[in-house]
């Protein structure tokens, strides 16, 4: 019991510090960049009911949209040019290049061909963030236990039962490890798309806050998308705990 | 090797030349894909006007000093909290926190506090690179064996020597594999705000071709920002092999 | 010990076959690692037959090629030459009657499903209902002492324990035909005499042939019909033993016969002798 409530202290000490010290020290803030904790408060709590539909609605819908055709496309293909070596060999070195270009540099193309859509966000975010998962897939599925495979083989395993529930999960461990990645790049790409061409979503809120000089608003949109982010990657970590529970480590 | 040689410069050759039959016949509409040697023509007339090289020389600089700044804050402050079981425990969460926060939200905020120019670049940059390397460098510290540590002590080594014989080696493997994460992201963070902001740089070029509607320039300067991510990675991959030659785990070459 | 009396013919899945092919036969294989300059030839002109329900234990020295040739007849690798006739059959690919213990049993567990699920997983390619699968499972898992450690992963068992969830997953898929890859090389002397009179129940119940591989001679006596002595590189048959003790076979009475020993010595001298030769 007293274990318990000290880790629980050890967790939420500091973050209580650091917010009573931001508090405080901005309480009777004049600058216009520091405005006082409360004061964004105040403001986190007019943008809420109507903000999370308008904005944060949004920018998830398409943000999980686009991660969905990643990651499917990204597992795919890893999954296949992972056991052909001779195609792993040809698309190599197409891969490394497009993965080292910086996504958001994709942005301009996009914008231009689609203009400020939906389409163009999904888009950006399947092109831009297939990258990791898809190298991380490639190398999962080229370290997968030949001896699993004789047994799939001896045992008569169907096609589909065999890249289920033996390759698959057998990649599991880095497939997940790409995906983490993937979903950092997602939520950079929705949100820089936002900014760029957009009239709605939670980077559109930030920047445009930004550009009438509404610092409370800016400052709680900022909050919002740094919870935002948080919380999916604690869902992903969430879900990855589970997938992962039979290795017994994490 | 040479077989994966010759395979890959097939797929290459393919590849670009269905990008030129697609651009040709303006397959996506608008001009939005230009024909490949439309767009290599377009950057050889870039490369050739001092303006590139300045904006690459921006990028190369705002990346540069976003990654050392970044270093300079993570790996002391990582082997600081490794080093104490509850300074550790303490800042774990907060780190945790703000390591999966995007750190590109915070771009406008910086933008109304430090303006355009490098130095809010290279602020946010080194805010987005310390996260790999702060979170690698105290898992380094904590997976040392402590009877490595303890041993260390027993035989009354000097905590200077300590520290540079056993803490450095040990923690090192895990430093690199962060400065290289990091190396990318400062790149990643430095392409946003020129793109965005228009802080000065190759993205901000980019931005530029884009909005004047000159398609050829815009994805010759997308090839440029894959030939700075190529760069960086090789270039950290071989620094990393290099300096860890004498770890176990490179010890066969990979 | 349970036995294996229950549920429904094995026999249903076997092809039809000449009745009185043997159950394997080897005829002139060999086989060769690598290409052109690289080959090394591991097998060299190995022929064998194994009849219906014989039970033929394999030795050799380490890297003597017994996987090797384990893996030609599961149809996993294909001779370079030479041929594998299962049932009379010419073997290419792994034939549907056939069950293979590997070697690395760790490595060929699934680390993600649980004992029973491990067990099932060949289960679930047959025709059976879901009960008739748990049945099985259950009564399998009961043969080799885990019914307690069903609900548990791979890596929260001993590695003898995996040992045993591989043989049982074996067992389940019922085969005519069973190879066995130093299956109890990790085993304590209490599990592995109690599996070892497993695998004879199991033979005498259903008929099953079986090919073992062991480094145990004492084993590959006490468990064989015939003991096939494989030695040299490339490694040939040097010597094939026959064993007739009579049956059943018992862990105290049978390895205290005088014949037992004999049968032993002379293994053990055609194993030295083959290395003397080479
Ligand atoms: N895939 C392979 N490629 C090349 N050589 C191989 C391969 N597999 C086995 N060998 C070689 O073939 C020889 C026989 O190997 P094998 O595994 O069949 O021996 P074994 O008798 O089963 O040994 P052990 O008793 O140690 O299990 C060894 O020299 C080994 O190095
Ligand atoms: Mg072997």
């Amino acid at each position: 019991m007293t274990r318990r409530l000290i880790l629980v202290a050890e967790l939420v000490a500091l973050p209580f510090l650091l917010v009573t010290v931001w508090w405080f020290s901005s309480a009777g803030s004049s600058s216009v960049f520091f405005p006082p904790l409360q004061t964004i408060l105040a403001a986190l709590v007019d943008w809420f009911p109507e903000g999370v539909t308008r904005d944060v609605v949004p920018s998830v819908v398409n943000l999980l949209a686009g991660y969905a055709i990643a990651v499917t496309a990204g597992v795919s293909a890893g999954m296949v040019l992972g056991r052909v070596r001779a195609l792993e060999d040809a698309f190599s070195p197409i891969i490394q290049f497009m993965r080292s270009i910086p996504p958001a540099a994709l942005l301009p193309f996009f914008i231009l061909a689609m203009g400020p859509t939906s389409t163009m966000r999904i888009s950006v975010i399947a092109v831009g963030a297939v990258w990791p998962t898809l190298l991380s897939t490639i190398d999962g599925a080229r370290g997968i236990e030949p001896a699993l495979l004789d047994v799939t083989k001896i045992y008569k395993t169907s096609r589909l039962r065999r890249i289920f529930k033996v390759l698959l999960p057998a990649a599991s461990p880095l497939i997940l490890a790409g995906m983490k990645t993937s979903l950092a790049f997602a939520i950079i790409l929705v949100v820089v798309s936002e900014m760029l061409a957009s009239t709605a979503g939670i980077g559109y809120f930030i920047i445009s806050s930004q550009q009438y000089f509404n610092l409370p608003d800016l400052w709680a949109g900022t909050i919002v998308m740094g919870l935002l982010g948080y919380l999916l990657s604690e869902l992903f970590f969430f879900v990855e705990r589970r997938l992962l529970a039979w290795k017994g480590e994490i | 090797m040479t077989r994966r040689f010759s395979l890959g410069a097939v797929t290459v050759v393919t590849f670009l030349g269905l990008w030129e039959l697609l651009g040709r016949t303006d397959a996506l509409g608008d001009h939005a894909l230009p024909p490949f040697l439309a767009t290599a023509s377009a950057l050889g007339r870039a490369v050739a006007a001092a303006e590139f090289w300045m904006a690459a020389g921006h990028t190369a600089v705002q990346w540069a000093l976003g990654l050392a700044g970044a270093m300079l804050v993570a790996i002391p402050l990582g082997l600081f909290l490794g080093l104490g079981r509850l300074r550790h425990r303490v800042t774990r969460s907060t780190i945790d926190f703000l390591r999966t926060i995007p750190p590109v939200m915070l771009l406008p905020l910086f933008v109304l506090v430090w303006g355009t120019g490098l130095k809010m670049v290279v602020l946010l940059a080194i805010y987005a690179a310390v996260w790999p390397m702060l979170t690698q460098t105290i898992t380094g510290v904590r997976q040392i064996d402590q009877a490595t540590m303890d041993t260390a002590a027993i035989f009354k080594i000097s905590a200077w020597r300590r520290f540079w014989r056993v803490l450095l080696p040990a923690v090192s493997p895990f430093i690199t594999s962060g400065v290289r994460v990091s190396a990318v992201i400062s790149l990643f963070i430095a392409i946003v705000c020129e793109l965005v902001a228009g802080s000065p740089g190759i993205g901000q070029l980019l931005a530029q071709a884009q909005l004047g509607g000159d398609t050829a320039l815009m994805w010759g300067l997308i090839l440029v920002t894959g030939v700075l991510g190529v760069l960086i990675n090789t270039v950290f991959k071989t620094a990393e092999s290099q300096l860890l030659a004498w770890h176990p785990a490179y010890a066969k070459g990979q | 010990m349970t036995s294996f009396t229950t549920e429904s013919s094995i026999m249903d899945t076997v092809q039809e076959a000449a009745p009185s092919s043997p159950a394997l036969e080897v005829s002139r294989l060999a086989k060769s690692y690598g290409k052109r300059e690289a080959a090394k030839q591991v097998l060299a002109d190995i022929t064998v037959s194994v009849a219906r329900g014989e039970f033929v234990c394999v030795v050799g020295p380490s890297g003597a090629g017994k996987t090797t040739l384990l893996r030609c007849l599961s149809g996993l690798l294909e001779p370079t030459t030479g041929e594998v006739l299962v049932n009379g059959h010419a073997v290419d690919g792994p034939p549907d009657e056939l069950a293979v213990v590997f070697q690395d049993y760790s490595r060929s567990l699934l680390p993600w499903m649980k004992v029973a699920a491990n067990v099932e997983f060949p289960l679930l390619e047959k025709k059976m209902s879901k009960a008739e699968r748990k049945a099985l499972v259950g009564q399998m898992l009961e043969a080799v002492g885990l019914t307690q450690h069903a609900g548990k992963y791979p890596r929260e068992l001993s590695g003898g324990m995996q040992q045993r969830v591989a043989i049982a997953r074996a067992l389940a898929y019922r085969p005519t035909i069973l190879l066995m890859d130093e299956p109890f090389a990790s085993l304590d002397a209490q599990t592995r005499a109690e599996l070892e009179d497993v695998v004879l129940q199991l033979r005498d119940d259903f008929g099953v042939t079986i090919v073992f591989v062991t480094h145990d001679i004492d084993e590959a006596v006490y468990l064989g019909d015939r003991v096939v002595v494989l030695s040299g590189t490339p490694a040939t048959v040097s010597e094939i033993v026959e064993v007739c003790f009579p049956t059943p076979r018992d862990q105290v009475t049978t390895k205290a016969l005088p014949e037992f020993g004999a049968i032993r010595g002379e293994v053990l001298t055609r194993i030295r002798d083959a290395k003397q030769q080479y």
